[in-house]
């Protein structure tokens, strides 16, 4: 699988790579799993806000930690999860995980590293990252498990 | 329908805390019994996780029971069952859902579904006797942050909510990267005082295009960038100062824009709501603000500011007055709008 990287030095670059990457996901039939991480403060808020707006979302985004996950409907539903807050496992299966996961649907993961065990074969991992030497702002987005052409370009 | 001595037992799930309640004619709360009080593990022994819905199922009988206990009445007594249906985690909501429906279906009472926000802002009516609609509330916690105007007791309107992450998560965020630990609101209130809250200009949390909502995402990420600067360049930073300038930016933002809501809509009543109503620089700027304007402030104690079933059974005495009643197919909500 081969793994595409972007540079980001800007919130906005960051919102517009997610969004392009949203938007030639969405034609895709049945579930997406896209796990989203990073360390605290990295951006990820801002990747999802633009994911979400390249599915055709209207409204904002907003934080899913305290509620788990929050869903929404766009040209494809979206189920944003941040699962920082599961500490064992076995509470997915309370919250409904599978549901979710094979709905036809978007599911975007932050935290995923938490859930490792949990996840489907088949998933898009996006890692976004520092490099200090590069500028406070620069981020690299490292993207893994989607083919060239789903880019569309 | 009587409209005094009306007794509600009423049920919170929506999060953590399992919590039972009875609360007569709204405002008199007879017994509000929260979970994390009760000592668990007196009870089963070992550890109690933290999210599982398992855990509502375990407590929610035995909070029941000491609520009913404490208010000194018998399930002959109750006029009402009250539930809260959302918004929340949807597993933790169903368990109170489950169990009310059980109990009104059993008992033969009369059935009310209660928006957990709803409950919050109606808690600052038990400690506050002449406190009544209209009047602007800033509610505040770890799941929201929102200005809500109170028009009546059953009418409200939401004029300002956050973009991304709410006040209180953006507090726990910082707290967990300075390293002082869950819950994050309480550890940065109390450092904070020992710091100096001018050290360091964190931007505010507003956004540009609008001038009620609120962006804490912005000032979290500014702090963490502020400890990688430092970090980098082998300085040692002040945390109390730190999360003192870190509090301000925040804390500025809430009380400024409720401010501004109050005199827009002409409201002279003020009321906060929601755990990080216990802040006590919100507290404090608040109160400053407010008797600046000639506003009167009300908020909670702190038990009513922490997810209660008390606030909820508030809430439900309104609809109650109204015949507002659910039928059993009531379901949990986890995206309930107001």
């Amino acid at each position: 699988m081969n793994t595409r990287v972007f540079e980001s030095f800007s919130d906005k670059e960051t919102f517009d790579i997610a969004f392009r990457i949203a938007n030639n996901l969405k034609a895709k039939t049945g579930s997406v799993v896209v796990c989203l991480d990073g360390d605290l403060g990295v951006g990820k808020t801002v990747f999802a806000k633009g994911f979400g707006a390249g599915l055709g979302i209207k409204r904002d985004i907003v934080s899913p930690t305290f509620n788990i996950v929050k869903s929404y409907e766009g040209d494809k539903r979206l189920h944003h999860f941040d699962v920082y807050r599961i500490s064992d496992i076995s509470e997915l299966d309370e919250i409904g995980f599978d549901e979710f996961i094979y709905d036809d649907a978007i599911v975007l993961i932050e935290w995923s590293k938490l859930i490792e065990e949990a996840l489907p074969a088949n998933i898009i991992r996006v890692v976004i990252s520092k490099d200090l030497e590069k500028g406070f702002d620069y981020r690299k987005i490292a993207v893994e498990g989607i083919n060239n052409e789903d880019f569309g370009n | 329908m009587k409209k005094s001595n009306v007794k509600i037992l009423a049920i919170e799930s929506s999060c953590d805390e399992t919590a039972a309640a009875v609360v007569e004619d709204g405002r008199k709360v007879l017994s509000n019994v929260i979970s994390s009080q009760i000592d668990l593990h007196t009870i089963y022994g070992g550890v109690v996780p933290e999210i599982a819905s398992r855990k509502h199922i375990e407590n929610i009988n035995f909070v029941i029971k000491d609520a009913l206990k404490e208010a000194n009445v018998t399930f002959d007594d109750i006029d009402a069952i009250a539930v809260t249906y959302g918004p929340g985690l949807v597993g933790a909501l169903l368990v109170g859902v489950g169990e009310a429906k059980a109990l009104a279906y059993g008992l033969n009472k009369p059935l009310i579904g209660v928006h957990h926000i709803k409950g919050h802002v109606l808690a600052n009516l038990i400690e506050h006797e002449e406190l009544e609609p209209p009047f602007v509330c800033l509610i505040v916690s770890g799941g929201h942050t929102e200005i809500a105007i109170v028009k009546d007791y059953n009418d409200f309107e939401i004029v300002a909510t956050t973009r991304d992450d709410a006040a209180g998560e953006a507090f726990d965020k910082v707290a967990r990267s300075v390293g002082l630990g869950y819950p994050g609101g309480p550890k940065i209130d109390k450092a904070a005082k020992l710091g100096d809250s001018h050290a360091i200009e964190f931007p505010k949390a507003r956004v540009n295009d609008s001038k009620y909502d609120f962006s804490f995402s912005g000032v979290k990420s500014a702090v963490l960038n502020y400890q990688n600067k430092a970090n980098m360049i082998g300085e040692k930073i002040n945390v109390n100062d730190l999360v003192a300038s870190f509090q301000r930016a925040v804390v500025e933002v809430l009380v400024e824009h409720t401010i501004t809501v109050a005199k827009d809509y002409n409201i002279k009543n003020v009321a906060m709501a929601g755990g990080v109503a216990s802040n006590t620089a919100l507290r404090s700027l608040m109160e400053e603000k407010c008797s600046e304007e000639g506003l009167k402030l009300h908020f909670p104690s702190p038990i009513y500011c922490t997810d209660n079933a008390a606030m909820i059974g508030v809430a439900a005495y309104f609809e109650y007055l109204n015949e507002n009643f659910k039928d059993l197919t009531l379901n949990a909500v986890p995206n309930l709008e107001l």
